[in-house]
């Protein structure tokens, strides 16, 4: 299965999200792959924390896989194994039974690039061969309408991927902003949508690919704000209603939405993953972030929920 | 002294079950227009007719000399037991002397040859050829493995679905010919980054049946592997047994029943294997991977005879 991680404005929490439910997909034992296809910043490496990789590698990253078609070179781009790499001790004991977690890292002095046929060439033999090694790759996409999101779509319409599943997660944070420009990056002019159905999808079914995530979500209710005054707390409530009720107005509502992350208070001091450690042995990160990254993983793959209308 | 090089990928077919006969022909067919050749026993393998593609490149020797390469890549995809899909890149290097490129009407008049233009060192390259890295080839081999592989994975004749997930091996190789040569010498390696090497030092031979061998030799090497990670998942031992047993399906619909070395190969091609089985005794690891499928498979099947029946409800 592919699943593409798409947001309209950048730091909304796509790449850390992304990484933390690749990670638990692993743990609960499938097989996991992580590209970094965020070709002007990436940062995968950062968050798994692979030394030699913190901002993309110095060669053969995908950057340089796509487009620079090197005779010499076998069409394979570099792989990171994370659970023998990753500088972070509790990372590198691999729990039984886990999956493999792999990361391809892109290049450090990668770079936006415009439409290229020999690029699309090498992305769909990329998805390919992925595809038949991995029971889920997680393609991490720039912020905005960037041309690696056209690039997926052309792929994804190539006769060669008909019949592999691809789902699509648009991330935005809660927020006034962030609402309408996550409607807007896929139903907007020029959006997900459009650009699919140029690219030869069919437009309901690509639609019924697409589902929201919301991050870093504060909670009116949750025990960690139970310090507020009930004044503090019934604004809050408002607030949350008023956003609902923007959210159902641009058809980023309940039914399109995948899950939610909470506010996290280790995620927002920096970009990791969250391991159980963190949770339950150290007590820094709350166990309803874990539950919301299990939760997202499980519905990324359960079919049900991504039926086409 | 003759210097052959070649690369095979080997993947599982992207379709669920074995493809039959008649969808085997449209699926290899798609390399060129001519006839795809398949024969049923002693297993179910079908070949693709070979294609070429023109290569102009540098051609490493393992001193850091290097030559100008002109000439085609002989390319071809053979399916196994309608289940495990190669393609190989194989080309003779020919040295000649004098530093310039022919017309290509030269060149496609020696299908399957590249020139080395200038002083070349045949054990040298290679060398280089079998120490570089997974992800750098010669003559672009891997690329054009790839390229083949791809194809007949994207055909609209398969469904898509992958019975097992396997990642895809390459195996290199290298065959220094030469009349004096009496017997085979070979060696085989496993590599880090999956990568397997061959080199095969041997008398004359012809070199379609050095291809047959090479793709022998990587197929049972991938199933091997295959079938090792499926038990390596499948957590023998952690898991209960019922469990372990639904992750090992697959090995046993789709692997077991292809092991079988040598069994389309004659002359050379048996010396090789039979040098094989003695030292790093491929068979005898399959053997020894299958022996705890069925054991596990046993156990489970005993103990869920003892119990409730919606456990033994894994073994209809
Ligand atoms: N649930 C959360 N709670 C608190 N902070 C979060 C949460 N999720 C992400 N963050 C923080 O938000 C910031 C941006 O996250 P991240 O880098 O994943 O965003 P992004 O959408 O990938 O950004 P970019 O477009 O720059 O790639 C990071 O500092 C991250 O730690
Ligand atoms: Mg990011």
């Amino acid at each position: 299965m592919l699943v593409f991680a798409a947001s309209d404005k950048g730091g909304t929490g796509r790449s850390v999200t992304s990484c933390n439910v690749v990670y638990r997909s692993a743990l609960t034992g499938s097989d996991v792959c992580y590209l970094d296809f965020d070709f002007g910043s990436p940062t995968a490496g950062s968050i798994f924390q692979i030394t030699d990789a913190q901002r993309g590698v110095r060669q053969g990253g995908l950057h340089s896989y796509l487009l620079e078609p090197d005779i010499q070179t076998t069409g394979e781009p570099q792989r990171i194994d994370v659970w023998t790499q990753s500088s972070r001790a509790s990372l590198r004991q691999r729990p039984p039974g886990s999956g493999k977690l792999m990361l391809f890292p892109g290049d450090q002095d990668g770079g936006e690039f415009g439409p290229d046929k020999e690029a699309l060439r090498r992305c769909v033999q990329l998805l390919q061969a992925l595809d038949e090694e991995f029971d889920m790759c997680l393609i991490d996409l720039s912020a905005g309408r960037s041309y690696a999101t056209q690039l997926v779509l052309e792929a994804t319409a190539d006769p060669a991927l008909r019949g592999v599943a691809a789902r699509w997660l648009v991330f935005h944070r809660w927020t006034r902003q962030h609402i309408p420009a996550a409607a807007g990056l896929v139903y907007g002019k020029d959006g997900i949508l459009d650009a699919g159905v140029r690219a030869g999808h069919d437009k309901d079914r690509l639609q019924s690919a697409i589902k929201f995530v919301r991050t870093a979500v504060v909670d009116p209710d949750s025990i960690e704000l139970s310090g507020l005054r009930p004044a503090q707390v019934a604004w809050l409530r408002d607030c949350d209603e008023d956003l609902r009720r923007i959210a159902a107005l641009h058809q980023v509502g309940r039914r399109a939405m995948l899950g939610t992350v909470p506010l996290d208070p280790v995620l927002q001091w920096r970009e990791q993953l969250i391991s159980d450690n963190d949770v339950v042995a150290r007590d820094i990160a709350n166990n309803a972030t874990v539950d919301a990254f299990d939760e997202l993983a499980r519905k990324i793959q359960d079919d049900e929920g991504w039926a086409e209308p | 002294m003759v210097l052959v090089l070649g690369e095979v990928m080997t993947a599982a077919l992207r379709h669920s079950g074995g493809m039959p006969r008649e969808r085997v022909e449209d699926a290899l067919g798609l390399l060129a227009g001519e006839r795809v050749r398949i024969s049923e026993r002693p297993i179910g393998y079908a070949v693709s007719p070979k294609t070429f593609t023109g290569v102009d490149c540098r051609i490493l020797a393992r001193s850091g000399a290097k030559v100008r390469g002109v000439g085609t890549l002989m390319g071809r995809a053979c399916l196994t037991g309608g289940r495990v899909l190669q393609s190989s890149a194989v080309a003779r290097i020919d040295p000649v002397g004098g530093g310039y490129r022919r017309a290509w009407s030269h060149y496609l008049a020696r299908l399957g040859v590249v020139e080395a233009l200038g002083r070349t060192d045949l054990p040298g390259t290679a060398a280089a050829h079998l120490a570089a890295d997974r992800s750098s080839s010669t003559m672009g081999m891997g690329a054009f493995c790839v390229r083949l592989l791809s194809e007949i994975q994207g055909s609209p004749v398969l469904d898509k679905s992958t019975p097992v997930r396997a990642r895809r091996t390459v195996l290199r190789w290298a065959a220094l010919i030469d009349e004096r040569n009496e017997g085979v010498r070979v060696r085989f390696a496993v590599r880090e980054d999956g990568l397997r090497t061959v080199r095969l030092v041997l008398g004359p031979a012809e070199i379609d049946d050095i291809v047959d061998l090479c793709e022998d030799l990587a197929l049972h090497d991938w199933l091997l592997t295959a079938l090792m990670s499926v038990i390596e998942q499948s957590q023998i031992g952690v898991e209960q047994p019922a469990q372990s047993v639904l992750k090992l399906r697959p090995a046993v619909d789709h692997l077991l029943h292809l092991w079988m070395p040598a069994a389309r190969l004659g002359g050379v091609a048996l010396s090789v294997w039979e040098g094989l089985e003695s030292r790093p005794g491929l068979s005898r690891q399959w053997d020894a991977s299958v022996r705890r499928v069925r054991d596990q498979m046993a156990m489970a099947a005993a103990l869920s005879s003892s119990r409730p029946p919606e456990s033994a409800r894994f073994f209809r």
